[in-house]
């Protein structure tokens, strides 16, 4: 990811010092459709740490209620706890189908911002805008679908935070700018969409990691640790991976972050002529997103 | 409190409750109680998780009216049961209170 996020950024940035300010803005945009890429990857990453990480909580809790009743009087009282297990299957079915609705949403932006980086060069076949333009449309009708899910019992709409509305001033490359002046309050409400839903997002991810870490602190390492028993050989690393994954509850923002810079960035570049917004943020923030992402898939391979 | 407030209370109230279950202190709490209440305690644990789940899973304005409804009676049982969670040793009195916010949400939203 690293890599990536160098060669998206370095290169346009580079160029653009040495030329006008039009095509100085024109490699900011391509630079912006880069790192929206990369932040659709990180994001992507989120979603599956988010579901792997509700439904670990959910398994341990399981676990935890099947251990204090015991697994004989769980038997004995097999068609109450099996009632309560469908529930909860069912309730996490629930939750996963409202991630891979948010992914289906985060792949379509990811692709438009793949098409739009190959159009800012001005060398774009047809194809490729009649394929951005498709993309835009099914943002456009998957947007609704989006405003009406609901996390943590609100639907995403609710989170969103109110915004002016968007003026495209004119861009030279005349497939650009067309995609623009059609697609761009589109790509806005899809990026205030995706900004509202990372933020209730996150909160649920972090109510998840850390009931699932205080278990994990509890069985792992306080457990073995007191026990009259040999400890484990695992028992450092064990113990070593719970600390690094509750430190990394920390960079829980980092998500918000890139996404908020992502949405703040695609204002400027389509209404500034000479736009002024710092990259830098957006590419620390989109570098921060992926370490949290990458920590906790580590931390947590089966995630 | 408004039914955003009183939900979000709710949730938070639900959320230490699961955490209470979770620690050391109620497994240890649980060695010196009887079967039954061990069985309840872990029917306990599950009825609170499949809450927090539905109430995530459910729309605010969808329960709005029934939430303000039962304003006071929630507020009553979620300060009864952060009283009760203080003291973990007291098997019986965290089950109770437990008992009695889950019996107040199931009138806003059905529950098993």
């Amino acid at each position: 990811m690293t890599a990536r996020l160098l060669r998206i950024t370095i290169i346009p940035l580079a160029l653009s010092l040495l030329t006008g300010c039009d095509t100085l803005r024109l490699q900011a945009f391509a630079t912006f459709a880069g790192l929206g890429s990369a932040y659709i990857t990180a994001f992507h990453g989120l979603t599956r740490q988010a579901g792997s990480a509700q439904i670990a909580t959910d398994s341990a809790v399981a676990i935890r209620a099947r251990d204090a009743a015991g697994s004989a009087n769980v038997a004995a009282d097999a068609a109450a706890y099996r009632t309560q297990i469908k529930a909860a299957d069912q309730d996490l079915t629930r939750y996963l189908a409202n991630l891979q609705l948010l992914d289906a949403h985060a792949t379509m932006l990811g692709n438009y911002f793949n098409a739009i980086t190959a159009i800012t060069d001005g060398k774009a076949a047809d194809a490729i805008s009649a394929s951005a333009d498709s993309m835009a449309t099914s943002i456009g009708v998957f947007n609704p679908r989006i405003k009406d899910m609901k996390i943590a019992g609100k639907p995403v709409a609710d989170f969103v935070k109110p915004a002016t509305r968007l003026i495209v001033t004119h861009f030279a490359i005349k497939a650009l700018n067309q995609r623009l002046e059609r697609d761009a309050p589109i790509i806005d409400e899809a990026l205030a969409l995706q900004e509202a839903a990372v933020a209730a997002l996150s909160a649920q991810l972090a109510d998840a990691l850390a009931a699932s870490l205080q278990l994990q602190e509890m069985t792992a390492v306080i457990q073995p640790y007191v026990k009259d028993a040999p400890l484990p050989e695992s028992w450092s690393r064990d113990r070593e991976a719970y600390v690094r994954t509750r430190l990394s509850l920390e960079s829980a923002n980092g998500a918000k972050e890139a996404i908020r810079e992502l949405h703040l960035a695609f204002r400027d570049l389509v209404e500034n002529p000479a736009p002024n917004h710092d990259l830098h943020a957006l590419i620390q923030a989109v570098q921060s997103m992926s370490t949290y992402v990458g920590e906790l898939g580590a931390a947590h391979p089966s995630h | 409190m408004n039914p955003a407030d009183l939900y979000s209370a709710t949730l938070a109230s639900l959320v230490s409750a699961r955490s209470a279950m979770l620690t050391p202190e109620w497994q240890d709490a649980l060695e010196n109680v009887s079967k039954v209440d061990r069985v309840k305690a872990s029917h306990k644990l599950l009825d609170t998780q499949h809450a927090i789940l539905v109430l995530a899973n459910t729309q605010l304005s969808t329960i709005a009216q029934k939430m303000a409804d039962q304003k006071d009676a929630l507020g009553a049982t979620i300060d009864n049961l952060a009283k009760a969670l203080a003291s973990l040793q007291k098997v019986g009195t965290v089950l109770d209170a437990i008992t009695s916010i889950l019996n107040v949400l199931a009138r806003i939203i059905p529950l098993i």
